[in-house]
């Protein structure tokens, strides 16, 4: 008979975002589904090869270097989705999109990632394993079956499986162990029995975590012996636990576009795809006098990556052209949720260009499709203001001399002459334009007012932009009896041309439209 | 300074179409003498 049920469903995963790398706020509150979890903590050894006398080679043992990685396997929803996307790019800057209802959170690679506390209850344990300090690092996708499947690498600093008591006690509140670091005064503790490493000798709720080795827990009225094992208890976990919603859908849900550049691109059906978006880490180890020393005191955050690859049948020579000439191959990947937030009508999107008196830009159809109209000002090569617009991409061409020639008026009176777009003075309109002003699509400008175009009755959505791809090596090769599929890797880069005046200058943007307020 | 708006469509080499406005500055009407009304 077992002392619990090993069978892995039992078990649980949770995280909480932490403030400060590496320190636990609070007990782990965010229970997510999984598949499946391969997080290993490799309590390293050290072998003492030394000459002594005779041929044994393998003569003493010492402890090494505590390593902790491993991935977790989840389908992709809209709700969890949003932490590990905020652990690998950075906090998204969050957009109100229905009041109290629906939101948009946009993500971009920044140079602060964020570190979650996770904790992973294996099988139906009493207990579970703390990993401190994750840093989700990469995420790749691709579809099971008809799921969207998630596998989330993930890179801990500490780990609080287990802890040791250190000096015998059977009174008082002071508990001297040998690793603290993963406890919170919010948990609970149990005292497990040496002899066994499972009957329970004491349950103690932690007052403080005092210092690296000593605790101040609840009145202890039972002997507790040195090497007793100390670990924290499991959560009482309920199907109200998740607020997870059903996966996304690869058929009747995702949707892949491609175009002349991100903001012009049209639907193209493919058979399969994978999307790695990953930040390459490096944990550093240096000495210490305790246990948890082990285990890195830092995790550096290096590069980021993007690459993938999407599948469908040979029917054309559009990749392999494509591919001869290192083109660029924007992508947009949309899954789509199967049920509105809420009932929303369409939304116009729209930005606001200077700090007042300026103008605003707004696109003419109600939807989400116009957040991909976008601005950028350029000094003309002659002392005319000029707007144009080619596909969604608006350029207002400002008067390279006379300052009064570029008011938020006049600005305004030529793109609102556009086809697509409308647009009108704020304010007084007297804002006289000199500069110019980088490339912003509507409803997602870093200044000003911004309004998020969504579609009636908005789905909860992922959305993906690489907005540089280029396609790597493949062929379509024949073999017998066979329809020649063509699997395009790409990767991805950023858009930043120098002679492209509209370049987006970033590579990757990730849009989640949730019912999730802030991340 | 008064201005209209001068609108063109152009064709790309790529076949896309481009629309371009262009703000034309015209002449103020002069203010008629008073002496002649």
């Amino acid at each position: 008979m077992a002392n619990f049920t090993p069978y892995s469903n039992y078990g649980y995963a949770a995280l909480i975002k932490e403030t400060t790398a590496g320190t636990v706020p609070g007990i782990p509150s965010f229970y997510f589904r999984i598949v499946s979890e391969s997080l290993s903590t490799n309590f390293a050894n050290q072998e003492i090869n030394e000459i002594s006398g005779n041929r044994e080679r393998r003569q003493r043992s010492i402890q090494g270097q505590v390593e902790v990685s491993g991935d977790l396997v989840v389908f992709v929803e809209e709700k969890s989705i949003g932490h590990f996307l905020r652990s690998l790019f950075d906090a998204p800057n969050t957009q109100t999109v229905v009041a109290s209802t629906s939101y948009r959170h946009i993500y971009e690679v920044s140079n602060t990632p964020k570190t979650y506390t996770l904790d992973l209850q294996r099988a139906d344990a009493p207990w579970a394993h703390r990993f401190v300090g994750v840093y989700f690092t990469g995420i790749e996708i691709k579809k099971e079956d008809n799921g969207i499947q998630a596998t989330i690498s993930c890179t801990p600093r500490k780990v609080f499986q287990n802890a040791r008591v250190t000096t015998a006690a059977n009174s008082g509140t002071t508990l001297i162990v040998d690793q603290t670091t993963g406890l919170h005064a919010d948990d609970t503790i149990l005292v497990l029995d040496k002899a066994d490493g499972f009957t329970t000798v004491k349950e103690l709720a932690i007052t403080t975590v005092d210092s690296e080795t000593q605790l101040t827990v609840a009145t202890i009225d039972v002997q507790l012996d040195v090497d007793d094992i100390v670990v924290i208890k499991s959560a009482a976990v309920t199907d109200s636990s998740y607020i997870q919603c059903d996966p996304f859908q690869f058929m009747n849900g995702t949707t892949f576009y491609t175009g002349a550049d991100i903001d012009n691109t049209s639907a193209f059906t493919i058979e399969d795809f994978t999307i790695s978006i990953k930040n390459e880490v490096e944990a550093r180890f240096g000495s210490g006098p305790d246990e948890i020393n082990r285990f890195p005191y830092d995790v550096i955050t290096k590069g980021y990556t993007a690459e993938g690859s999407v599948t469908k049948y040979y029917d054309s020579e559009a990749y392999l052209d494509k591919l001869r000439k290192n083109a660029k191959f924007p992508l947009r990947v949309v899954m789509n949720a199967q049920s509105a937030i809420s009932a929303n009508s369409a939304v116009a999107a729209s930005s606001t260009w200077g700090a007042s008196n300026g103008f605003t830009v707004t696109a003419e159809t109600a939807g989400k499709a116009g957040n991909d109209y976008n601005v950028t000002l350029v000094l003309n090569t002659i002392d005319t203001l000029a707007a144009s617009i080619s596909g969604k991409n608006v350029t207002v061409s400002l008067a390279n001399a006379t300052a009064s020639k570029n008011t938020g008026t006049l600005i305004a009176a030529a793109v609102d002459a556009l086809t697509g777009v409308s647009s009108a003075a704020v304010g007084t309109g007297a804002t006289q334009f000199i500069a110019a002003e980088d490339n912003a699509n509507l409803g997602a400008k870093s200044s000003g007012t911004n309004v998020v175009g969504v579609d009636a009755s908005q789905k909860p959505y992922l959305q993906i932009d690489f907005s540089h791809g280029i396609l790597g090596q493949f062929s379509p090769n024949n073999a017998e009896d066979n329809i020649i599929p063509q699997e395009i890797p790409f990767t991805v880069f950023k858009d930043n041309d120098c002679d492209n005046a509209i370049k987006k200058n970033w590579s990757t943007k990730v849009y989640l439209f949730n019912s999730i307020s802030s991340y | 300074m008064e201005f209209v708006a001068k609108k063109e469509i152009i064709t790309n080499a790529d076949g896309s179409i481009t629309e371009v406005v262009t703000m034309v500055e015209v002449e103020e009407k002069k203010k008629t003498p008073i002496s002649n009304k």
